[in-house]
């Protein structure tokens, strides 16, 4: 009896010290998708014209929007929102990492990217790729997104999924932030990621 | 800060001037809230804003600006997530009831801007309203270059 007693002390002891050295679930205001098998890489170019795969980010929270710049609505709110947050990190926010993938390759190209996607913070990153880059990346993301068909004046929109992705410093795929949220929850979200 | 308590009380009460020989009161629209977005380089597209409150039934049919070569307007369907801006050829406005043209709903696109809209300046819109009868009137407003308050 004695024996069994101690052996379950033991067994409670190494519990305990399980639970000391696992770090504390993190707690999202965002959809956790950590679980998911996909939305694992990118093979795309930057503004600069410098490849990038995500493993670039490695030691940064990446924020990462599907877009297009004929957007006037919602693809700046989401831009701006995402700016603020990695401001509101302070000092924190050299370990952020805002991009902006465009849907619309065809009109955004470097230059656009280039003057479009800074103005909202100077260290994001507008990424493009070839059409087939580009629905590779759109695919492994499950973002659907559809040209329209273009008006006599050639102006059409791109329906696209809204909403960001987060990226923990690992480079783990692990929240769907909604367009509508707000920056204070993707704050909150950002210090629970770079706390990973 | 609320989206209104950020505009503050911009209205515009416009009685329309009609070339109508009816004895029909003229038609009075309202216009509040209205403020068109700062665009930022390399963005070719601008959005604007407004709340419009007639005191009969209208339609707005059309808007112009100079400072874009076409302006739309657009409506914001949320599919599932996806988001989708589809053109509409009008919208229409109750008597007495307030609609809203804001941010991630209904706005006004403006198309191939001539410059950038920096913060301060002031944008022309020039509406294009219809009566029931078929009747147009034309009502311009200069309204403010905002930049989108973020939250």
């Amino acid at each position: 009896m004695a024996v069994l007693k101690s052996l379950l002390v033991a067994a409670a002891a190494v519990v305990l010290a399980a639970c000391e050295r696992a770090p504390p679930m993190p707690v999202f205001q965002s959809t956790d998708i950590t679980a998911v098998d996909w939305g694992r890489d990118f093979q795309l170019t930057d503004h600069h014209g410098t490849p990038r795969r995500l493993a670039d980010f490695r030691g940064k929270a990446v924020l990462l929007f599907f877009g297009f710049t004929h957007c006037p609505d919602m693809c700046p709110t989401a831009l701006a929102k995402m700016a603020a947050a990695v401001e509101a990190l302070g000092t924190q926010g050299e370990r952020a990492q805002g991009l902006f993938v465009t849907v619309d390759p065809v009109r955004d190209t470097a230059e656009v990217l280039a003057q479009y996607v800074p103005a909202f913070h100077g260290s994001f990153l507008g990424l493009r790729g070839d059409e087939a880059a580009t629905a590779k990346t759109a695919a492994e993301f499950k973002v659907f997104y559809q040209a329209q068909r273009p008006d006599a004046q050639g102006h059409y929109s791109v329906d696209h999924l809204g909403g960001i992705f987060a990226f923990d410093p690992s480079g783990r795929l692990r929240l769907f932030i909604r367009p509508e949220a707000s920056v204070e929850s993707i704050v909150h979200d950002l210090h629970q990621l770079l706390k990973q | 800060m609320t989206l209104r308590e950020w505009l503050g009380k911009t209205v515009i009460v416009a009685t329309l001037g009609t070339a109508s020989f009816s004895s029909l009161a003229e038609p009075s629209v309202r216009v509040e809230e209205a403020w068109v977005r700062a665009t930022v380089p390399g963005q070719r597209v601008g959005a604007g804003y407004l709340t419009l409150v007639a005191d009969q039934p209208l339609r707005l049919v059309g808007v112009n600006t100079p400072a874009a070569a076409a302006t739309q307007i657009h409506v914001m369907v949320n599919d599932n997530g996806v988001m989708k801006m589809r053109e509409v050829k009008q919208v229409e406005l109750r008597a007495g009831q307030a609609v809203r043209l804001v941010p991630g709903g209904t706005h006004l696109m403006l198309l191939d801007l001539r410059d950038p809209l920096k913060e301060g300046q002031l944008v022309r819109l020039a509406l294009t309203l219809e009566d029931g009868a078929g009747r147009r009137s034309n009502l311009s407003i200069d309204v403010p270059v905002r930049r989108m308050p973020i939250q």
